[in-house]
């Protein structure tokens, strides 16, 4: 992890794989969208909504993962540091929002034809919910705070903190009564879901993935180039 | 697919907006970065 402490050797790797992870996610879309629209079968019980899973859970499982990486990069800047980690949690956080903002849209879409209703106050939902709060009050303190490392150690404590609200997403469907089904692909003993609709949807969750990786490494790249802006802007200022 | 079973429009739907949010922070992401690396270029030049 040290080799990518530097800024200059971190922006040369990242944009010597950008053009092959880019790559990568085209075709695990073209890929995942063929088998989501086209070859998984429509559901004995949902019908044709089923199909709403394939664009719904992958934006959830990245939610969550993307909020996990934030966390650990804050424990990494907290513990060794690291220059880079904190730029890491920053430029994930609007991403991940872009996606929980999915999850809970997809969602409510596949809500309404299936329990009758947009939006019920389950705990799933409702866990969903507080995530899309801490992504938002996460990137409002990196917005509104000016000085750059008040507003990491801020940013820091509230990633750690908020990471709570992951395991409870994840067991909410154990832990109480809810309309939400209950997990289907990572649990013990196994998927539960038919290959069929199974293999479209590890697809998808892996096209998802490659996309945030693929952005995260531009936006990584935007926000080391706005420090050395600033460091530019501080050096300028000091000499006039 | 079957385009005219019932709830159809809540699939196009969901897919819609997944496509539509992607794209708008693909191209929110790319702007961001070309508009960084103009400005860092147009100050090394100003300090050259």
């Amino acid at each position: 992890m040290q080799q990518f402490a530097n800024p200059t050797r971190f922006l040369k790797i990242a944009t010597a794989i950008l053009p092959f992870v880019w790559g990568i996610t085209i075709v695990l879309f073209c890929i995942g969208l063929y088998g989501a629209l086209v070859t998984a079968p429509p559901d004995y019980q949902q019908g044709e909504t089923v199909r709403i899973m394939f664009v719904h859970v992958p934006a959830a499982w990245l939610a969550m993962l993307v909020y996990s990486i934030m966390a650990f990069a804050s424990a990494v800047a907290i513990i060794f540091r690291h220059p880079v980690a904190d730029a890491a949690a920053k430029t994930a956080a609007p991403i991940g929002a872009i996606f929980c903002f999915l999850a809970l849209a997809t969602g409510s879409l596949w809500g309404k034809p299936m329990w009758g209703a947009w939006w019920v106050w389950d705990a799933r939902l409702t866990s969903m919910f507080v995530l899309m709060l801490l992504y938002i009050g996460y990137i409002s303190i990196w917005q509104s705070i000016e000085d750059p490392g008040r507003a990491a150690m801020i940013a820091r404590i509230v990633a750690l903190v908020g990471f709570i609200n992951i395991p409870i997403i994840k067991f909410s469907v154990q832990w109480w009564n809810s309309l939400h089904q209950p997990a289907s692909v990572f649990r013990m003993g196994g998927p539960t879901i038919d290959r069929s609709m199974l293999w479209p949807l590890l697809v998808m969750g892996l096209a998802y993935t490659f996309l945030f990786l693929a952005l995260h490494l531009v936006s990584m790249r935007s926000e080391l180039t706005a420090r050395k802006i600033r460091t530019l802007l501080i050096t300028r200022g000091g000499q006039g | 697919m079957d385009w005219s079973a019932d709830h159809a429009g809540f699939v196009v739907a969901s897919y819609i907006l997944s496509a539509t949010f992607i794209a708008g922070l693909i191209g929110f992401v790319f702007l961001r970065d070309r508009r960084m690396r103009e400005t860092l270029s147009e100050y090394e030049r100003e300090k050259s």
